[in-house]
C-alpha cells in the first residue's frame, strides 16, 4: 500500500466517523429531553401505539439503519 | 385427568433437559486444556453464536418480570429501557474493536487486566474485580429468584420457590463447568430464539384476549388513564430530567459490563463485533410486546393493584385461561431468559476471580500445569458463585435491587478510565485512582444517603466528578512514560487481522 492510498483511506475513515458520529448524536438527542419532550404526547396514534411509545420504536429502527449504513460504508470495496 | 401443573412442569423439565444436552454436547476435546480456551473460546466465536450470547445475556428475568412490571405500575417511564437498548451498544463500535485488538496483541482475557496494565497497578485490578463481583452476585441472585418465582407461579405452588430456582441453576452450572463459553453459546442460540417467540406470542395473545388488540388497548388507556402514556407517568413517577439521565447513564454504562469485554476477546474478527452491534438494537423489539403486557395490566388491575408489580405478566397469563401446554412453553421461554443470563454472569464472575485476583496478585509462574489448575479454579468458582447467589436468593431481601443499582452505578465509573486508555496519553495512575474512587463515592452518596441533585441520576453525578478529577489529577502529576502509553493508543489502531498473536502469554504481566 503506497502513501497516497493510505492518506485517502485515512481521510475516508475520518469522514465516516464525522458523518455517522453526527447521525448517532441525533439519535441520542432524540431520546432525551429537550427533544424527546416534543414527542411526549399521546396523539397522533401510530400503528395503534401512543406517539411517545411509537417514538421509541422508531428510533430503535433508526439506530439499526445507521449501524447498517456505517458497516457497509466502512467495508465498501473490500472483499470478505 | 392429569392436573395442569403436571403438564406445565413436564414441558418445562423436558426443555431444561434439552438445554442440558445441547450445553454438554458443545464440549470438545480442546475444552479444558488452557484457560484461554475455556474463557475466551480460543478467540473464535462466530457471528451467529456471538449474537445470541449477547442477547441471552442482556435479556434476563428482568425483561419478563421487571420490564412489564414497570410499564404496569408507572407507564411511560418504562420506555427508557427501550431507549437505552437502542443506544447502549453504540460506543462499542469504537471501543469494542480496540479492546479486541489489544486483547489479541497482549493476551488480555478480562477488562481489569487491560485497565490495570495501562495504569500499572495490580491493586486497581483487584479493585475493579471486586466491583465487578459486587455487581454480578446480586444480578445472578435476581435471575435465580426470577426462575424460582416463575416455577412457583406457573405450577400453582406445587414446585416450591427454592426447588425451581435450584433446578434451573444446577443445570446452568453443569453446562458452564463442563463446556465453558462454547456451552453457553449453543444453549444461548436456542434460548434466544425461544425468548423472542414467547415474548411476541404473550404480547399479542394478552392484548387480544383482554382488549381485542393493541390499538384498542391504548385507546382505552388514553380515555381512562392517559397519565400512564406520557412522562412523568403515573403519579409523576419519573421527571423528564430523571428519565433523560437514566437513559444516558445506561447508554454510557452499558458497554462497561465486564462480560462484554470477555466477549470481545472471544470474537474472531472486527466485522463480527460490528455485525453484532448492527443487529443489537433490534433486540429492543423483544421488549415491545412485553411492554404491551405491562400496559394491559394498567386497567385490569386498576381497582385492586397487584402487591408485586413484577408479577403482572404471570398474573395475566394465568387469568387468560390459555392451555397448560402453552403455559409450559411460555415458562420455558422466561426461564431461558433467566438461565442464559445467569450462565454468562457465573462464567464471567469466575474468570474475573481467577484472572484478576488470583493470577494478578499471586503471579504464579506460567506453565502447562498452571493452565490446567486455572481452568479447574475457574470451574470451582463457577460453582461457588452460583451457590452464593442461590443462598442469597433464598433470603430474597428487597435491598438486592438497591444493591444492584449501586453496583451498576459503580460499573459506569470505569468509563472515563477506558476512554482515557484508548485516547488520552496524559492520563496517570493517580488520576485513575482519584477519578474512580471519587466518582464511586459521589454515586453511592446520592444513591443511598441524599436525594439526587435536580433529579439527575446518581451515576451521572459520579461520572462528572470522576471525569473532572481524572483530568485534573492527571495533569497535576508526572506523565507516564511515552513508550508505555503509546502502546495502548497506537496499538489499538492496528486492525485485528494485522495483529500477530503473542506466541506465549505470561500469566501475570501483560
Amino acid at each position: 500500500m503506497n502513501n497516497g492510498h493510505g492518506e485517502r483511506r485515512r481521510g475516508r475513515t475520518r469522514r465516516i466517523a464525522y458523518v455517522m458520529g453526527a447521525y448517532f448524536l441525533i439519535c441520542t438527542l432524540a431520546l432525551i429531553w429537550p427533544v424527546a419532550g416534543l414527542a411526549n404526547r399521546i396523539e397522533p396514534v401510530v400503528f395503534g401505539m401512543p406517539f411517545f411509545f411509537f417514538w421509541h420504536v422508531l428510533w430503535v429502527f433508526m439506530v439499526f439503519v445507521g449501524c447498517l449504513v456505517t458497516y457497509l460504508w466502512e467495508y465498501a470495496g473490500e472483499d470478505e | 385427568m392429569v392436573p395442569d401443573w403436571v403438564i406445565v412442569s413436564g414441558i418445562t423439565f423436558s426443555y431444561l433437559l434439552f438445554v442440558l444436552y445441547v450445553g454438554l454436547r458443545a464440549r470438545t476435546r480442546e475444552t479444558g486444556s488452557t484457560l484461554e480456551q475455556y474463557v475466551a473460546h480460543g478467540r473464535s466465536l462466530g457471528l451467529f453464536i456471538l449474537f445470541f450470547i449477547m442477547g441471552a445475556e442482556i435479556f434476563s428475568a428482568f425483561a419478563f418480570l421487571g420490564g412489564p412490571g414497570w410499564a404496569y405500575s408507572q407507564g411511560a417511564p418504562g420506555l427508557y429501557i427501550i431507549g437505552y437498548l437502542a443506544l447502549g451498544l453504540l460506543p462499542w463500535w469504537v471501543i469494542g474493536p480496540k479492546t479486541a485488538r489489544l486483547g489479541k496483541k497482549y493476551g488480555y482475557l478480562t477488562q481489569a487486566e487491560l485497565i490495570s496494565d495501562r495504569f500499572k497497578s495490580k491493586a486497581l485490578s483487584a479493585i475493579i474485580a471486586l466491583v465487578s463481583i459486587g455487581a454480578f452476585v446480586p444480578y445472578l441472585t435476581i435471575q435465580i429468584t426470577g426462575a424460582g418465582f416463575l416455577f412457583e407461579a406457573a405450577t400453582e405452588g406445587n414446585i416450591p420457590f427454592w426447588l425451581g430456582g435450584f433446578v434451573a441453576f444446577l443445570i446452568v452450572t453443569i453446562y458452564v463447568v463442563a463446556s465453558g463459553l462454547r456451552g453457553i453459546g449453543w444453549t444461548a442460540v436456542i434460548q434466544g430464539m425461544l425468548m423472542v417467540i414467547v415474548a411476541w406470542v404473550i404480547g399479542i395473545a394478552i392484548t387480544r384476549e383482554f382488549y381485542g388488540g393493541v390499538g384498542e388497548m391504548f385507546g382505552r388507556i388514553a380515555a381512562e388513564a392517559p397519565e400512564y402514556l406520557t412522562i412523568p407517568g403515573h403519579e409523576g413517577a419519573m421527571s423528564p430530567v430523571a428519565f433523560s439521565t437514566a437513559v444516558l447513564v445506561s447508554a454510557l454504562g452499558f458497554i462497561m459490563w465486564p462480560h462484554l469485554f470477555n466477549k470481545a476477546y472471544g470474537a474472531n474478527s472486527e466485522k463480527t463485533i460490528k455485525k453484532t452491534i448492527i443487529i443489537y438494537p433490534l433486540y429492543g423489539y423483544l421488549l415491545v410486546p412485553l411492554m404491551f403486557v405491562g400496559f394491559a395490566g394498567v386497567l385490569i388491575f386498576r381497582d385492586e393493584p397487584l402487591a408485586n408489580p413484577d408479577s403482572v405478566l404471570l398474573e395475566l397469563v394465568m387469568m387468560s385461561g390459555i392451555s397448560p401446554w402453552l403455559v409450559g412453553v411460555l415458562l420455558s421461554g422466561a426461564l431461558a431468559a433467566a438461565m442464559s443470563t445467569g450462565a454468562n454472569l457465573a462464567h464471567t464472575a469466575a474468570s474475573i476471580v481467577v484472572r484478576d485476583i488470583y493470577v494478578r496478585l499471586f503471579d504464579p509462574p506460567a506453565s502447562a500445569t498452571l493452565e490446567r489448575r486455572l481452568v479447574w479454579l475457574t470451574r470451582v468458582f463457577v460453582v461457588l458463585i452460583s451457590l452464593t447467589s442461590f443462598v442469597l436468593a433464598l433470603f430474597n431481601p428487597a435491598t438486592l435491587v438497591a444493591l444492584l443499582l449501586g453496583a451498576y452505578g459503580a460499573i459506569v465509573q470505569l468509563l472515563p478510565l477506558v476512554v482515557a486508555l484508548f485516547f488520552w496519553r496524559r492520563a496517570t495512575t493517580a488520576g485513575a485512582y482519584a477519578g474512580l474512587i471519587s466518582g464511586t463515592l459521589v454515586m453511592l452518596y446520592y444513591s443511598f444517603l441524599a436525594p439526587p441533585l435536580f433529579d439527575i441520576h446518581a451515576g451521572i453525578l459520579g461520572l462528572m466528578v470522576n471525569t473532572a478529577l481524572l483530568v485534573g489529577v492527571s495533569l497535576a502529576t508526572r506523565p507516564m512514560e511515552k513508550e508505555h502509553v503509546d502502546r495502548f493508543v497506537e496499538d489499538s489502531k492496528v486492525p485485528l487481522q494485522k495483529i500477530e498473536r503473542r506466541a506465549s502469554r505470561p500469566a501475570g504481566a501483560g
